[in-house]
C-alpha cells in the first residue's frame, strides 16, 4: 500500500501544472492560503486533475473535507482500497 | 415604483429580529444589518464630498459589504464594485472611467501598500472606522438616478460601463416579484456570486428588499461543493446559480437530495436540458426557472419555467427556451435593418421597457449602435440590442441560437473574445492572437489561446495575461501556429482554427505550452 509521501510525489506535477508553478513543494500541510493563484477555480482544476490521474472519482463528501495537500492524499489512498 | 432604499427601510422596520446575513454560521440580524449600514454612511458622508455621485465598494465576504452597498444607496449615491483580487489595471481602469473619488474598504484599517489598482489619488475609506456621527434619513432620489454601475467585457481591451438607474433596479425588483418567481420573506437565499457579477442583485438585494435572509458563500474550496454543503447544511429555499455549478455538481448528482430547496434560478449561461432534468431529481420540491437577461437590462428580463411533467419542455438544440418575457418587459426579435422576423426565424434579440440602461457610460458611439426606438402599438419605446440571436415560437417563447460577434458566456459573465485578444497581444510581443471557446468534456465552456508564429515562451505568456485579465477569462491553454488561417473575406478564419485546434487537441494540453514545441503548421 501507497503512503502519503508517495501520493506527494506522484502528485507534484499533477499540482505543478494546475497552478503553473515549475517550482512548487508539495507538503500535507500545503493549502490554499499559502500557494498564489490557488482559488476556487484552480481548486476545482485540481480535484478534476487528481481524479483523471488515479483513474477516481471523489464523492462530495471528501471533497468537502478537503483542507489541505495531505487530505487529498488520503482520499487517493481511500479510494485506492 | 419604490425606491430600493425604502424597501430597504421597510424590512429593517418590518423584520428587525430576522437573519438578514448568515456568514460562515454567524446569524446577523436585520437590526445588526441596520446598525452597520446608519454607521457606513456616516463614515462615507463625512469622509466623501457631497458632489461624488459614485462610490467605489471593495467588495469582500462580510457583512460590511453588504452594509456598504446599502449605505451608498440610502445615502443617495451609486456603487462602483470592484474585485481587488481581479488585476489591479483593470481595477484601476473601472475606477478611472467611473470617475470614483472614494473606495469604500470593508475593513477595519486601510492597507498601506496593495491597493489592487486602486489609484494613489482615490480615498480609501475603511468601513469600521471611527463613527460617531449620526446618519441622516435616506435620501430622497428620483428614478433617473443611478443605483450603480457595472463594468462588462469591451472589445478594446478596457472593460465598459454599465450604468443601472435607480427606476431600473426598481423596475427589475418589480418584474421579479410579478413574474411570479420572487424570492418571499421566509427564503433563505444561496448567495455565490462576486458583487462585480449583476445577478448578485438577484441573490443579495431582491431578498434583502423583503425581509429574506441571505448566505453569502465561503471563500476557498471547490465552489460547487461548497455550494452543495450551504444548500444542504442551511437548508435554503432559492439558489441562484449559473448553470456551469450544475455542469460540476452532475457526477455527484446522486448523492444529492435538497427537499428545502423550492426555487432554483438559473441565470448567465445556456441551460442544458438534459441536466436541468436530472437536477429536479435532487432537488423535488424545486421549481427551475431558466433566467435571461444582460446587465443593460437589469439583471434579467425574460424567463422561462422548466417542468417536462407539466409540459414545459420547451428547447432548441437540447438548451432550454429563455422563455417569454418578464412583466414590464418587451422583447422583439429583428434582423439587419432593425425589422421583425416571422416567427421561428433567426434574428436579433432586442429588449425593451424600464429596466433598460440609459445607456453605456460616457460612450456615445457605441450607444448609437446599441439602442434604438420603434413603435409598440400606441407609445415609441426604447430598445436594446442584446447582440443574442435568438428565435419564438407561435406562443411567444424564444429560445437562444448564438452571440453575435465575438462574445462568449463564462461562469455567467459575458467575455468579448477580443478584450482577451487586446491583452494577448500586448504580452506575446504583438503576435497576432486568437481566443477561442470551446465546451470541454465536462460540458463547460473553455478558452485557447492561438498566436500566430510566436517563438517564445507560451507559458510565460500565460503568466503575463494572468496579471491583467480576471481568472474566469484566462484560457486554458496556448498554441502557437505558423500562420492563422484566413477566410475569403480575409478575416480570421475561426472555423478552420478550431478545426485544427481539435485534431491538436491532445497536443495543445496546459502540460505541453512550455515552448514552441507546442506549435503546430
Amino acid at each position: 500500500m501507497k503512503s502519503v509521501e508517495q501520493v506527494l510525489a506522484e502528485l507534484t506535477p499533477v499540482f505543478r501544472e494546475v497552478l503553473d508553478d515549475d517550482r512548487l513543494v508539495l507538503t500535507a500541510e500545503l493549502s490554499a492560503k499559502d500557494v498564489d493563484g490557488w482559488d476556487s477555480f484552480t481548486h476545482t482544476e485540481l480535484i478534476t486533475a487528481i481524479e483523471k490521474h488515479y483513474g477516481i472519482n471523489f464523492s462530495l463528501k471528501e471533497i468537502l473535507k478537503f483542507k489541505n495537500v495531505g487530505d487529498m492524499c488520503r482520499a487517493v489512498l481511500h479510494s485506492a482500497r | 415604483m419604490i425606491d430600493v432604499s425604502l424597501r430597504i427601510e421597510q424590512s429593517f422596520a418590518l423584520y428587525h429580529e430576522r437573519t438578514a446575513v448568515c456568514l460562515g454560521g454567524v446569524r446577523h440580524s436585520y437590526g445588526d444589518l441596520q446598525r452597520r449600514v446608519l454607521a457606513i454612511q456616516s463614515l462615507l458622508e463625512s469622509a466623501s464630498a457631497a458632489d461624488e455621485p459614485l462610490i467605489g465598494l471593495a467588495a469582500n465576504d462580510s457583512l460590511d459589504t453588504y452594509a456598504a452597498v446599502l449605505a451608498i444607496l440610502r445615502a443617495g449615491r451609486a456603487f462602483v464594485p470592484i474585485n481587488l483580487q481581479h488585476p489591479a489595471q483593470r481595477n484601476a481602469s473601472i475606477l478611472g472611467q467611473a470617475g470614483v473619488r472614494t473606495v469604500l474598504l470593508p475593513v477595519a484599517e486601510a492597507p498601506e501598500t496593495a491597493r489592487g489598482g486602486i489609484p494613489p489619488g482615490i480615498r480609501l475609506v475603511p468601513t469600521q472606522g471611527d463613527s460617531s456621527a449620526i446618519a441622516g434619513p435616506a435620501a430622497l432620489r428620483a428614478p433617473g438616478d443611478l443605483a450603480y454601475l457595472l463594468f462588462t467585457s469591451g472589445s478594446t481591451g478596457q472593460p465598459k460601463g454599465v450604468p443601472i438607474t435607480r427606476g431600473n433596479l426598481s423596475a427589475f425588483l418589480d418584474s421579479l416579484a410579478a413574474s411570479g418567481h420572487g424570492v418571499a420573506t421566509a427564503d433563505r437565499v444561496l448567495q455565490m456570486f462576486d458583487l462585480t457579477f449583476d445577478f448578485s442583485i438577484a441573490s443579495y438585494l431582491a431578498p434583502l428588499s423583503v425581509g429574506a435572509s441571505i448566505y453569502p458563500l465561503a471563500p476557498g474550496g471547490a465552489k460547487f461543493a461548497e455550494v452543495y454543503r450551504l444548500l444542504e447544511a442551511e437548508h435554503l429555499t432559492v439558489a441562484p446559480l449559473v448553470p456551469s455549478v450544475l455542469t460540476y455538481l452532475r457526477p455527484y448528482f446522486a448523492d444529492i437530495l435538497l427537499p428545502d430547496l423550492r426555487l432554483t434560478m438559473l441565470c448567465g449561461e445556456a441551460l442544458f436540458a438534459d441536466i436541468a432534468t436530472e437536477w429536479m431529481k435532487c432537488a423535488p420540491g424545486s421549481r427551475i426557472a431558466n433566467f435571461y437577461g444582460p446587465t443593460e437590462a437589469t439583471v434579467f428580463a425574460m424567463v422561462y419555467d422548466w417542468n417536462p411533467a407539466a409540459g414545459h419542455d420547451k428547447a432548441f438544440n437540447g438548451v432550454v427556451s429563455i422563455g417569454r418575457p418578464m412583466p414590464l418587459n418587451a422583447a422583439v426579435v429583428v434582423d439587419a435593418s432593425s425589422q421583425p422576423v416571422a416567427i421561428g426565424e433567426k434574428g436579433e434579440l432586442c429588449l425593451g421597457g424600464p429596466q433598460v440602461t440609459p445607456g453605456y457610460w460616457q460612450d456615445p458611439p457605441r450607444n448609437a449602435g446599441a439602442f434604438f426606438e420603434r413603435r409598440d402599438g400606441g407609445e415609441i419605446r426604447r430598445y436594446y440590442r442584446t447582440g443574442d440571436i435568438v428565435s419564438a415560437d407561435v406562443d411567444g417563447d424564444h429560445y437562444f441560437c448564438g452571440r453575435v460577434g465575438n462574445q462568449v458566456k463564462l461562469q455567467g459573465f459575458r467575455v468579448e473574445l477580443g478584450e482577451i485578444e487586446y491583452h494577448a497581444r500586448e504580452v506575446a510581443r504583438g503576435c497576432e492572437c486568437v481566443v477561442l471557446s470551446r465546451v470541454n468534456r465536462s460540458g463547460g465552456t473553455e478558452l485557447s489561446l492561438i498566436v500566430e508564429n510566436y517563438s517564445g515562451d507560451l507559458k510565460a505568456v500565460l503568466a503575463a495575461l494572468r496579471t491583467r485579465v480576471p481568472g474566469y477569462m484566462m484560457p486554458a491553454r496556448a498554441l502557437s501556429v505558423a500562420r492563422l488561417p484566413m477566410n475569403s473575406n480575409g478575416k480570421i478564419d475561426r472555423v478552420a482554427l478550431r478545426r485544427t485546434l481539435d485534431e491538436h487537441s491532445d497536443e495543445v494540453s496546459r502540460t505541453s505550452v512550455g515552448g514552441t514545441d507546442a506549435g503546430i503548421p
